[in-house]
């Protein structure tokens, strides 16, 4: 189980994403529609994984990407993009985003699409650790 | 005239002594003696085709690119709302746009061919465009009461969906505790003649968006200046007047009429219980206030401050001062199945979720308990004697179960109505009373309704005969039934239950998806009319599946896997099951609004464009209009070639067949290497349509006329002097509008008149269409020669029309390489008819023709 941040500014949208994550899956979501809180909730909490739009007024999806690097170098961010803005989607993998999706899009492969970073994430995980015993070996 | 007679015989002459058929000779001449009309010498001649033409022709060309958008566009709606796709409101509305311009720029461009006609399209637009733009604007905020008993209160009355469902539950017969609720309308009477609205508006617009610690000063100000506010007087009346009827305690709980949704977590909405009855004002005022946190501000700052989805309605009832209280899940939210589910704590209900306390868990399934677990439960709630809620250590003694076996199966029964009712798993909270009575406090649609894990479906099933394979998904689903082949359109044959198996997906098959529980169409596509007809209708169909019509026989039981294009024999109840419904996904606004837009978008009331009701005005949905201005674009584009255009623009095409036919490229339709030429030659020719025609018309080749008895003679020249119409129009020239794709060729040959027109593109806008009249015989032999032309036509496929001696026949449906083999047939028919009515002396001649024409079809094939 797995603790994702989904941050959207459409509540719609929002309200969608925490319904299927937690109904389909058994990771906790924590919602928020306004960025400048997303970030608030960063400084308190550890994401596995943080979903967020790439377009939202006050804060955009790119500034949370590069707050949320900041905090953790390993932080897990998928960026949503409206259909038609390949290139903001590129510019956020440049920037460090795991992966990305492009609305609109089925339930299956946001689920699918989840399921992928979260093992990535467990795998990097498994791999600083074991390197920490083999540098601890030595 | 005397030299047009002298002429006359002069040619005979000329014919007789050159060895040629003399009766071919005389009518030959007898037309040219008709139609001697000369071109004016010293003209120059241009060969740039007519503007008026070209614009005619581009102006439809871009209405196929408007009709090919929109129905590729509906196609992807539907797609979205039924295939389980995540969709905001930006999407809903953009694509919405998009398709009011396509719709837009069709009208147009109908207008355009037809000179301005079609005014009353136009207006039909406007009126679909508005009813699409008020969906999207959402439900406006109604005047209405301010206060109603629950049992009162319907859906649509804006008092929010707690109180609505609450209303239900009264009227059910249900026990719930006594009340009534305050509309959300009051809510806005309130804020607007306390001047509340305009304060409101000040902070959201002097906040800071990048602040967050400015929306929440904003928020707490808003909620200050809303407590000082007086209620208007009227609902100040009304709550007093309904408090009457109460107990002395009250709960007071928010209703907002989004609730389930948009601001499931934008807000945090207070519920206040056991208020005491003067305090229920203030009460009513904070609960108002809660809804302005700073992420509904933000909100409001980002998408305008709009009542419609900001305004609430508030429930007040009678306070249950619980022994025991809880929730009860009709279905297991997390994961799945069929059990009931019931958490319950001692006192009120208030700490049964949330985790505060442990509470107890029963878990029932088959009518029986099958897990019991007794919580900790460290603290309970209490009504206090002043009013308000107690918080206080439970006492040992009450820390066992809170409820036995009877009243934990009272309470599943409960559930199990509850949900059979609304028909979807329920998440209800509930109390018992000190004296034992049970009460229901509030119902909702369970969240996560059940939460299946995708069952793919294999792409082949094990062990099933497949009777056919890989054909495009028209619409998805699973049906079966036996097999009903389609023959001649005859859609009064089709019975209930079949599955329709037909050559051609036509629009008009529209009229059978009420009775058809599948349907597998050997061409068409998935933007096609029809497809977004069975779409509509939940009908599952396969498109391009070949040979359907020859491997799938009648009466045969079959199951159509509309998932992955297959046809399996007899039926397999395996594919037939509902896929898991994305019911979670219904619950969103932006579905909710894209299946209340879609009802002015996708139905196709206009099926038969032979019907009645194929008119303008009858059009009441966007697709209407689609099929209409298509429709209606063929018949304008048609008219291109009347009244007869002028030499202007056009050059000749010159062959080895004694056939003059003025050519008019409107682009494409001919080799740029014939760009200047002012005669061209059939190898010039680049037109597919009419490429394809010229293939058959070359393959028959210049017949001279059959063998003729004098009466048949004599009858063409009688009716050729003395039929004005016929004497008109023998004046006029053939031409071939032509373009890369199009062809209309008005064709005079001998004595009768022939309009071949068709388009190469898509399967849906691909069509071939003949109109023939005339001839030189008398009727009689003039209507069997119609009658063996009908006879040809239908067996190609061809929808046929006859009135005395004329016709009108046209194919769609089909694929531009099936047309193009289809035109070539008709250009060696074209050819094969000339003349043929004067030697139609018997019926059976039809018949003999018939079999004729296509014993040489054939031979030449060999």
């Amino acid at each position: 189980m797995g603790r994702i941040l989904a941050v959207d500014d459409e509540l719609d949208m929002l309200a969608l994403l925490k319904m299927i994550i937690e109904g389909y899956s058994e990771h906790q979501v924590t919602a928020t529609n306004n960025p400048l809180e997303a970030a608030e909730f960063l400084d308190k909490e550890k994401f596995d994984l943080i979903i967020t739009d790439l377009k939202m007024p006050g804060m955009d999806g790119m500034e949370l990407l590069a707050a949320a690097r900041k905090k953790d170098e390993d932080a897990m961010v998928m960026v949503i993009t409206a259909y038609g803005s390949l290139e903001s989607a590129e510019e956020a993998m440049a920037q460090g985003a795991y992966d990305f999706i492009t609305k609109p899009f089925r339930k299956e492969q946001i689920l699918l699409a989840i399921d992928k970073a979260m093992r990535w994430r467990e795998m990097v995980r498994q791999n600083k650790e074991l390197k920490k015993r083999l540098e601890g070996g030595k | 005239m005397v030299e047009g007679s002298y002429g006359l015989f002069y040619n005979y002459r000329q014919y007789l002594f050159s060895g040629k058929n003399p009766v071919a000779a005389a009518l030959s001449i007898l037309k040219k003696w008709f139609t001697g009309k000369r071109r004016l010498p010293g003209k120059p001649v241009s060969l740039a085709p007519p503007p008026a033409l070209l614009e005619r022709y581009r102006q439809y060309k871009r209405l196929l690119a408007a009709n090919s958008a929109i129905l590729t566009m509906v196609t992807d709606l539907q797609v979205k709302m039924n295939e389980g796709f995540l969709f905001d409101m930006h999407y809903v509305r953009g694509a919405c746009q998009r398709l009011g311009q396509e719709v837009e720029a069709m009208v147009a461009a109908l207008a355009g061919m037809s000179g301005g006609r079609y005014q009353a399209l136009e207006e039909t637009r406007r009126r679909v465009e508005a009813k699409i733009t008020q969906e999207l604007a959402g439900v406006t905020l109604q005047p209405g009461p301010l206060v109603l008993p629950l049992a009162e209160i319907r859906e649509g009355q804006f008092f929010g969906a707690k109180a609505e469902k609450l209303g239900d539950l009264v009227r059910l017969g249900l026990p719930v505790p006594r009340g009534f609720a305050v509309s959300a309308y009051a809510q806005k009477l309130f804020f607007e003649e306390s001047g509340l609205e305009d304060f409101i508006r000040e902070q959201i617009r002097r906040s800071h968006i990048r602040d967050l610690e400015s929306l929440k000063e904003a928020g707490a100000d808003i909620k200050e200046r809303v407590m000082a506010q007086e209620l208007p007087q009227e609902l100040s009346q009304e709550l007093a007047r309904h408090l009457a009827d109460l107990g002395p305690r009250v709960a007071v709980r928010s209703s907002a009429l989004q609730e389930d949704s948009l601001f499931s977590f934008a807000g945090q909405f207070e519920t206040f219980l056991n208020v005491p009855r003067e305090k229920v004002e203030e009460s009513y005022k904070e609960v108002l206030a809660s809804q302005f946190t700073p992420r509904v501000l933000y909100y409001c700052h980002t998408s305008g401050f709009a009542y419609q989805e900001l305004a609430m309605g508030v429930a007040v009832m009678d306070m249950v001062d619980a022994a025991t209280a809880g929730v009860l899940y009709t279905a297991d939210p997390r994961q799945g199945g069929e059990a009931t589910i019931i958490n319950a704590v001692c006192g009120l209900g208030s700490l049964a979720v949330g985790g505060v306390v442990e509470p107890d868990i029963y878990r029932v399934e088959d009518e029986k308990i099958v897990a019991h677990q007794v919580g900790e439960k460290t603290r309970m709630h209490l009504a206090a004697p002043e009013g308000g809620v107690l918080d206080v250590e439970t006492p040992p003694e009450r820390k066992g179960a809170c409820l036995d076996e009877q009243q934990v199966l009272a309470l599943h029964n409960l559930g199990v109505t509850l949900e059979k009712h609304f028909g979807l798993p329920q998440d209800i909270e509930w109390a018992l009373s000190g004296e034992g009575r049970l009460y229901l406090l509030q119902a909702r649609p369970l969240r996560i309704s059940r939460q299946l894990k995708t069952e793919y479906l294999p792409p082949r099933l094990k062990g099933a005969e497949i009777l056919l394979e890989n054909g495009a998904i028209a619409s998805r689903g699973a049906g079966a039934g036996p097999v009903h082949r389609l023959e001649d359109d005859r859609l009064q044959d089709v019975p209930q239950g079949a599955v329709l198996v037909a050559h051609r997906a036509l629009p008009e098959y529209g009229l059978v998806v009420g009775r058809v529980a599948a349907m597998v169409c050997e061409t068409g596509s998935s933007t096609s009319h029809l497809a977004t007809v069975l779409r509509e209708a939940a009908v599952p169909a396969i498109f391009g599946a070949k040979d359907a019509t020859t491997r799938l026989e009648p009466g045969e039981m079959v199951t159509v896997d509309a998932y992955y294009g297959n046809v399996y024999q007899g039926r397999r109840g395996e594919l037939l099951k509902p896929p898991p419904g994305d019911a979670v996904l219904r619950q969103s606004r932006a579905w909710k609004v894209l299946e209340r837009v879609l009802k002015h978008i996708t139905p196709l009331n206009l099926l038969d464009p032979r019907g009645e009701n194929f008119r303008a005005e009858n059009c009441a949905t966007y697709h209407d209009m689609t099929r209409f201005a298509h429709e209606k674009a063929m018949t304008e584009l048609f008219q291109i070639s009347a009244p007869g255009p002028e030499e202007d623009g056009s050059r000749l095409l010159s062959s080895h067949l004694p056939l003059e036919i003025h050519v008019i490229d409107l682009g494409g339709g001919l080799a740029p290497e014939a760009k200047d030429l002012k005669v061209v030659k059939p190898e010039h020719l680049r037109s597919r349509p009419l490429v394809a025609y010229w293939r058959g018309v070359e393959a028959v080749g210049w017949r001279g006329p059959r063998p003729v008895d004098l009466a048949g003679f004599m009858s063409v020249v009688l009716n050729a002097a003395t039929d004005v119409n016929i004497r008109e129009r023998l004046h006029e020239k053939n031409f071939a509008i032509i373009a890369a794709d199009y062809l209309n060729l008005s064709n005079r040959l001998g004595f009768h008149f022939a309009t071949i027109e068709a388009f190469l593109g898509t399967p849906e806008e691909s069509y071939a269409s003949l109109t023939f009249y005339g001839g030189g015989a008398e009727l009689e032999r003039r209507r069997r020669r119609v009658r063996f032309l009908a006879k040809v036509l239908q067996r190609l496929d061809f929808r046929v029309e006859l009135k005395e001696d004329s016709l009108s026949g046209r194919i769609d449906g089909y694929d531009a390489a099936t047309l193009e083999k289809k035109l070539e047939l008709l250009g060696r028919l074209m050819m094969v008819s000339k003349q043929l009515d004067m030697s139609m002396l018997a019926e059976e001649s039809v018949d003999q023709y018939y079999r004729e024409f296509f014993a040489e079809v054939h031979d030449k094939q060999k």
